[in-house]
Order: C-alpha cells, then structure tokens, then sequence
C-alpha cells in the first residue's frame, strides 16, 4: 500500500513534466485546494466525529483576510497568510465555544447557522467587503504555473502529514476518544471542550491558511469562498472519498474536482450529480468510495487489506 | 411607520414564522433528526405555488391546498427513501438531508431560473385597525396561519395518529410496547412537517421574493425559533415564532435588512449561552 501512495505521490510531481497542458494543472492546483480543505475538514468531522458545516466559513476569511491585507494594508505575503490563520483560528473561537455545547447533529445545524451569518455579512457589509465583486488585483506569490503547481502539491501533502502526526499524538488518541464516547472521555478526567476546540482550531487554521495561498494565486477573492455550496462540496468529496480516513478526503477530492470541471457540458448539473452521489454512498456504502474500493479489492485479494486499511489511516473501531 | 405599526405587522409575519418553526420542531422533536432539507420543503412550496398561481391560473385556495398535497407526496417518499434507512445514525441523517436541500435547490434553479419572482396579492385592500393601516394581504395570511396552528393542534390532541405521535414523542420504546407502528408514525410525522414549511411558504408567496437558495433563511430561523423556545414546547415554539418576527421587522425598518440575518445567530449563541433548554423548554 505504501508503495502505491508512494508512485501516486511521484506521479503528481512528475505530471508537470509530462504535460503542458495549463488547464490540467489548473485543475490540479484546484485538486489539492479541495483536498487540503477535505483533509482539515476531516479531523473534526470524521475523527473528531462532528459536522462542522461552517468551514468554508474559515476557508473564506482566510482569503479575505489576505486580500485586505494585501489592498488595504499592503502587507507582505507572508504576513498576509499568517494574518489569514489568525482570523480563521478567532473565527473558529467565536463559532466553536457557543456551538459545541450542542451535541451530534444539533452541533451540525448550529454551524449552518453560523455560516449563513457570515455569508450574509458579507452582503451586508458589502461597502467593506466589496460584495458580490469581492476583492480583485491581488499581487501573486509566485508567477509560473508550474512553480505554484508544486506549491500547492507540496502543501497538500503537508497537511496529510500534519493530520497523519496529529493523529499519531496524544490529541489525535484524545479527540478520537471523545467521538467514541464523549461521557466517558470526561468522566476520565479530559476537559472535552477544550479539545474540541483546539481540533476545530487547527482545522480551521489550515483551511485560512490555503484560503489565503489560494487568494494569491486566483488574485481575487470572492463571496463564493463563504458559500454554502463550497461546503457541501467539502462534504461531498470526504463523504466520497472516505469518512474518517487519511487519505479518502483526498480521493474524493480530486475525483469530484475532476468530475466538476472536466465534465463541464453538463455543469449545470454538478450539484445535483454531487447531491447524489452522497445520497448514494450513504444509503450504500457510508465509509465511502476508499471503502468500496478497499472491499472490492478485498474480495479479490483477500485478507491482505488489513495492512492496507491501517496504512489508510482507518478506525477498525470506527462505524458510520 | 411607527413602531407601533412594525410591531404588529411583526406579530403578522411572526405567526407565520411559528408555523414553519413548528415543522421542525415536530420532526426535530418526534423523530429526534435534524432536517436540514426542511428550508428546501419551504422553498419548493413557495414555487409550487408560484407556478398554480401564477402560471396556471389556479384560484389561491386551490393552489394552497395542492401545494400541501405535493409536498405530503414528496415527503413522504422523502422520509421512506432517504430517512428510515439512515434513521439510526443521526450524522448520517443531518448530511442526508443536507444532500436532500442542495438537490432541491438545483431542481429549482433547473426548473424556474435564478429570477426573483413573486405572486400576486392573494386578498385586495386594506384595514384601519386603531390607527394602524394593515393589508389584508398580511392580515388574511395571518388568519390562515393561525387556523393552520390550530388545526394542527387540534390533529396532535384529538386524532389517534396524533395522539400516538405525542406518544413517540414522549418515548419510543413505550410507544412501540404499546402497539403504535413507529415507522408510519415518523413517515407521517416528517411528511406533516414539510407541509407546516409549504403552508407557510404557500401563504407567504406573494410577500417575499422566491428564489432557490431562500430555504436557508427560513431554516436557520425555525432552527432559533425552537432552540429560542425550547425543544418539546409548541407553545414556546410559537411565542418564539411572534417575538422573532418582531425583532426581524425592528431590525430592517430601524436597522437595515442586511442585519436581519445576524440577530437569529446572536440570539441564538445567547440562549444557547445562558439557559441551554430555551425559554420554555424542559432540560433536553
């Protein structure tokens, strides 16, 4: 299993090499902006096991937050992507503490709620946020296609390998034992909420994050980047790609990029195909396409996907 | 416009706001799901009945009470195809219907386009209540919603199916003991509810704009309403219903309208801050 990551991995770095095609690696770029929003999205909705339907929300501001620091205030890029953390962790702060006091899917709809505020501040305040234009002129970080091809490639698989460590720490052991059983997590003495919140800190921090990167390379921010739809996207592709596993969000991600904009006669459509397909893989096979993947392979092969799940960053004990 | 004015014309818009705050508070409370899809019921109705209305020429009356009828046939098949296999899990349900609402909001922006539209005035004309001009479009809408509530009420404490569906409310491990199929229960219980959305929506037409993408207002403001008003408490949920429509008509007169989706949300982290079961609820 490794060694198939490990080819995939090489492949993507070489594709540069292989094609010249601008538009391929446009949609590569898109690729692994979906997947870093998936994988973060991930680490609170799949191992912590709550659905924060408010990323795109930490996505958005991210990129707003650059592009204001770029406009307004001139800032170097660098301080401009850490400001986008910044407002992304205070966002996560202001929308977590009141929202994980509800549980499971009142949790979900509290941060439906949230989104839709900031959504609709956005609107409101279009005389700062330059409403349904947004913010344009954005000066990039890099220039080259290829050059912000590898940026990009590079931070998605540093975020997997981000998650992967915070996984493999005490808090990944921790925010998994609150998604098994939050009473008896806090009845063994952890302060739950403080974790949650960090978790939905981190998340969020990586999701500013390369809503900023993102902001540079598109030179334009948009209220689209706090839509709901960009959200139900994120949720697509991890439901998609595989609930609660390392590399499943990144699957989904890139399969329903690809299906997105390759398939562009049929557009219109792309929201209803994503509609469902998640109505699909939940009624049929909730772990996700990987798990379908994984079982077929299983069948055929046998046992031998033991090792293989692991390697996946898989739960034994989690269920859907 | 005195205050006076826009505090009345909130209590109109507020009675309507208690009865899509029903719907979900039913099935939220009965089935124990978060439906996310219940703005989207709202908004399908509010089309449906645009297209009656508007486009076929049927009388208002009719087109009411179509609405209603294709809303209970959609929710229905809602509830057995995409609920009842996923009722177990409650995450499984909240992004279901998640799925649910975004479909039917591109099924709406396939079928009638991104224009706002808007319907005709059902009632002519106005009414001098002490002083204070009213429409009798709002004052009719009024009147209606209420005698939805109230017949809604009426089907909770008199029927059986009502009277079995308070009971599977207050437990349904009882419930089932006692010979109560749950299943057709939560069938009719979340078609009732889409239709509380509809109702509302249908009687709300020719008063807002109808888009695809407006059920998530009206979803985030039952969402406060029934946390507003605690789980488990119609009459909270109704009282919740008044005082949001005051406050969201205070905001846009004295404010703007731009604000008027701020102050759910801030309520809402308040209540949720102070007294978690809400005004009237019991402790969850």
């Amino acid at each position: 299993m490794e060694i198939v990551m490990a080819s995939l991995v090489a492949f993507l770095f070489l594709v540069p090499f292989l094609t010249r095609d601008r538009y391929l690696l446009h949609i590569l770029i898109l690729s692994n902006v979906m997947a870093i929003l998936a994988v973060s999205w991930n680490l609170v909705a799949g191992y912590l096991g709550q659905l924060n339907l408010a990323h795109a929300i930490f996505y958005g501001l991210g990129a707003y937050a650059s592009g204001y620091a770029f406009k307004l205030f001139r800032l170097p890029p660098l301080i401009g992507i850490f400001a986008s953390g910044v407002v992304a962790i205070i966002a996560a702060l202001v929308v977590g503490i009141p929202c994980f006091r509800l549980k499971g899917h009142y949790f979900a709809i509290a941060t439906l709620a949230s989104s839709q505020i900031f959504y609709a501040a956005t609107g409101a305040l279009s005389k700062i946020t330059g409403g349904e234009e947004g913010i344009s002129g954005i000066k990039p970080l890099l220039k080259s296609l290829i050059a912000n091809y590898y940026l990009f490639l590079i931070l998605m698989i540093a975020t997997v390998f981000t998650i992967y460590m915070i996984l493999r720490s005490r808090l990944g052991l921790i925010i998994r034992s609150v998604r098994e059983d939050e009473l008896l997590s806090e009845a063994s003495g952890l302060d739950t909420m403080k974790y949650k919140i960090l978790a939905l800190c981190i998340s969020a921090f990586i999701a500013g994050i390369i809503g900023s990167v993102n902001c540079y390379y598109q030179s334009i921010v948009t209220p689209d980047t706090l839509s709901i739809s960009l959200t139900f996207g994120i949720v697509a592709m991890v439901i998609v790609g595989g609930f609660g596993t390392l590399v499943g969000p990144v699957i989904g991600a890139y399969l329903l990029t690809f299906i997105a904009e390759y398939l562009y006669f049929i557009l219109q459509f792309r929201l209803i195909i994503f509609s469902l397909l998640i109505i699909f893989i939940i009624l049929f096979s909730p772990k996700g396409f990987l798990d379908l993947i994984v079982r077929g392979m299983e069948s055929i092969f046998g046992p031998k996907m033991e090792a293989a799940k692991m390697e996946l960053g898989e739960d034994d004990v989690s269920e859907s | 416009m005195g205050v006076v004015q826009v505090i009345v014309s909130g209590l109109i818009v507020g009675g309507l706001y208690a009865v899509v705050a029903t719907g979900l508070s039913l099935t939220w409370g009965v089935m124990n799901i978060v439906n996310v899809s219940h703005g989207a019921f709202y908004m399908i109705g509010s089309f449906i009945t645009y297209s009656l209305y508007m486009k076929l020429g049927v009388n208002p009356f009719l087109s009411f009470l179509l609405t209603l009828l294709i809303i209970f046939a959609v929710g229905l098949v809602a509830e057995k195809t995409l609920i009842h296999p996923v009722r177990k899990s409650g995450e499984n349900v909240v992004l279901i219907t998640f799925a649910l609402a975004i479909f039917l909001e591109e099924v709406a922006r396939i079928t009638w386009g991104l224009i706002y539209r808007t319907t005709a005035p059902y009632f002519k004309g106005t009414i001098d209540v002490f002083g204070i001009i009213l429409d009798w479009q709002r004052v009719g809408t009024f009147c209606i919603g209420i005698l939805v509530l109230i017949i809604f009420n009426m089907f909770l404490k008199k029927t059986k199916i009502g009277k079995a569906t308070r009971m599977v409310e207050q437990d349904e491990e009882v419930a089932m003991l006692l010979g109560i199929n749950v299943d057709r229960i939560y069938l009719i219980t979340f078609a009732i509810g889409a239709c509380l959305a509809a109702s509302a929506a249908s009687l709300l037409a020719p008063l807002y704009l109808i888009y695809p993408s407006m059920g998530w207002t009206p979803l985030l403001f039952s969402f406060s309403i029934v946390v507003l008003g605690g789980m488990g408490s119609m009459k909270g949920t109704i009282y919740a219903g008044f005082l949001f429509g005051v406050i969201s008509l205070l905001t846009t007169y004295f404010i703007s309208s731009g604000w008027v989706n701020v102050i759910p949300f801030t309520i809402l982290v308040l209540v949720l801050l102070v007294k978690p079961s809400g005004l009237f609820g019991r402790e969850a």
